[in-house]
């Protein structure tokens, strides 16, 4: 009984049996909790609800890269609570991102002080070609969690503001589409392309006719603070290109939608925006841009 | 001295025939092969990515041949009974100390080597690698590393009783250092005390191995770190590989050769 031969009979036996306990129970596991067609494929099963984790660390590292190296680690406060607007837009407040990244006060001791030679210690932002850098962990990122939209948006932009590679932006948006179908912030930045890249206005203001309309309900029945920015900057967009079109009665009345829904942070710049484009619907056109 | 050499000749053949190296370094190469053939948006020339995971694996195993090699040499030689003809030559306690030290440490020197060769080689055909004189300073500091390491492990291995429990705490402590030993400080700041006094003291006597890290600088192109502060590390690392070296010696040439 003790020889290996024996054993491997044994372990071998044990695998069989496994086996046809398993195929006879699966039936029956299905119908309790039946698998969604997502969880088949290989890293979901390997990771399971980690693979969100691991998605977040992934654009996280992203974001290292983009300041090249310098950051914060999870032993400075300026770890906690950061935003990653700097990431995905030029609208970001600058003031408030230089203070999040000035993490290295001075030095505490000698060690601290002479260790500082084998890091980066000096914020910077890559440019250009360079920012390439932090794709491979973006496309990782969405390749572990595609319903992690955030990866999708911040690879869209970089692919367009500084490789000039609108089609790839287009192509990565409409797969994040895909993982994640009607979402409101992939659609804005869908449209935002079209509009921005090739100017085409017919989809661009279709695309964000539909993010207004799908977020309306939502945000009358229960504001959120992720929907309403969308739908502000989704009206700005639309009310910006209706405006270049020299509609200005729709790019008014889209205004007023963001008033009316409480969804400007400043209402008061919209209101002034507004009576300035009611003149034009009287007044000769200008050229002037809704910001 | 002649001793010495013949001593740690003999640790690095075993580098050879042991499988360890073989196999790390057929892992890192794999996975790194892996990773350069990904495609991203049509752009060949991306580094950084493969840079960083291939120096993270790199590191790794040179962390795990260069404590494995050096924790084993003694206990083996104990266990094995070689170590009476050995020291029978005659050859001092202290000599056959540092040919074990001398021997692993070179083993893992010759590994470091072929890993950075194979970095290299991947890294710059793909297109623009990081500042080479970053990329030297790099291997220098590693190697520096490797012999506190490898002292460190030839220390534990007459402490403590088996070779896998010398292996593991090595293991522990060194990665404990790289991955925390910055932020000793910063973590003793928010403790009361006697917490507070407790992480500082552990702070200030521990081997700053983080300071051997460049790899943040390598992948992100930054340069070297002056020359100067390259130099007072090496002077460090020979200070503490020294005292581990010692404390090594003191313990041994106290113990019985063969366990009762």
């Amino acid at each position: 009984m003790h020889n290996p031969r024996s054993i491997i009979l044994l372990i071998i036996l044990g695998i069989c049996i496994e086996f046809t306990i398993a195929t006879a129970l699966d039936p029956f596991i299905q119908q309790i909790s039946p698998r969604k067609a997502t969880s088949v494929d290989l890293i979901h099963v390997l990771f399971g609800n980690a693979r969100e984790l691991l998605a977040n660390h992934l654009i996280k590292k992203a974001d290292v890269y983009f300041h090249a190296g310098y950051y914060p680690s999870i032993f400075h406060e300026a770890a906690q609570a950061r935003t990653r607007n700097h990431l995905h837009s030029e609208e970001y407040d600058e003031h408030a991102h230089e203070k999040e990244m000035s993490f290295l006060s001075k030095p505490k001791d000698i060690i601290d002080r002479f260790g500082r030679y084998f890091y980066p210690t000096e914020h910077r932002h890559l440019h250009g070609h360079e920012t390439a850098e932090i794709l491979p962990w973006l496309k990782f990122a969405a390749s572990i969690n595609p319903q992690n939209f955030e990866s999708y948006v911040i690879t869209a932009f970089w692919l367009r503001r500084e490789l000039h590679k609108p089609d790839q932006a287009e192509a990565f948006l409409r797969e994040g589409l895909k993982a994640n179908p009607n979402n409101p912030t992939l659609l804005y930045e869908l449209a935002r392309l079209r509009w921005e890249e090739y100017a085409d206005s017919l989809k661009a203001t279709n695309l964000l006719h539909y993010v207004l309309n799908s977020l309306r309900p939502k945000i009358q029945q229960k504001p959120n603070p992720e929907q309403i920015e969308i739908f502000h900057r989704a009206a700005i967009l639309l009310a910006h290109i209706y405006e270049q079109q020299r509609d200005f009665k729709s790019a008014v009345s889209i205004l007023q939608q963001t008033l009316e829904l409480n969804t400007a942070p400043k209402p008061e710049v919209i209101q002034q925006k507004i009576e300035e484009l009611n003149q034009h619907e009287v007044g000769p056109p200008t050229t002037q841009t809704c910001k | 001295m002649h001793k010495i050499i013949a001593i740690s000749g003999v640790v690095i053949k075993e580098l050879y025939r042991r499988k360890d190296f073989y196999v790390l370094f057929v892992l890192t190469a794999l996975i790194t092969l892996l990773m350069g053939s990904a495609n991203f948006f049509g752009d060949a020339s991306l580094v950084g990515y493969i840079t960083e995971i291939a120096l993270l694996l790199i590191w790794i195993s040179l962390l795990v041949i260069s404590i494995s090699t050096a924790a084993r040499q003694i206990p083996s030689e104990r266990e094995n009974r070689t170590i009476l003809p050995l020291l029978a030559k005659p050859v001092t306690r202290g000599q056959l100390i540092m040919g074990k030290f001398i021997g692993s440490w070179l083993a893992a020197t010759i590994a470091m080597l072929v890993f950075y060769l194979f970095l290299a080689l991947i890294i710059w055909s793909r297109g623009e690698g990081p500042k080479i004189s970053t990329y030297i300073q790099g291997i220098w500091l590693h190697w520096v590393c490797l012999a506190i390491i490898t002292a460190m492990a030839i220390c534990g291995s007459v402490f403590f009783s088996a070779p896998s429990a010398n292996i593991t705490i090595t293991l522990i402590v060194t990665s404990a250092i790289l991955t925390v030993g910055r932020y000793l400080n910063l973590l003793a700041e928010q403790k009361p005390e006697p917490f507070q006094s407790i992480i500082y003291a552990i702070y200030y006597a521990i081997p700053h191995l983080e300071w051997y890290d460049l790899r943040d600088s390598i992948v992100h192109k930054h340069p070297p770190a002056p020359w100067w502060a390259a130099g007072v590390v090496t002077l460090y690392g020979t200070v503490y590989s020294a005292i581990f070296l010692t404390i090594t010696w003191l313990r041994f040439k106290r113990t019985p050769l063969i366990n009762a």
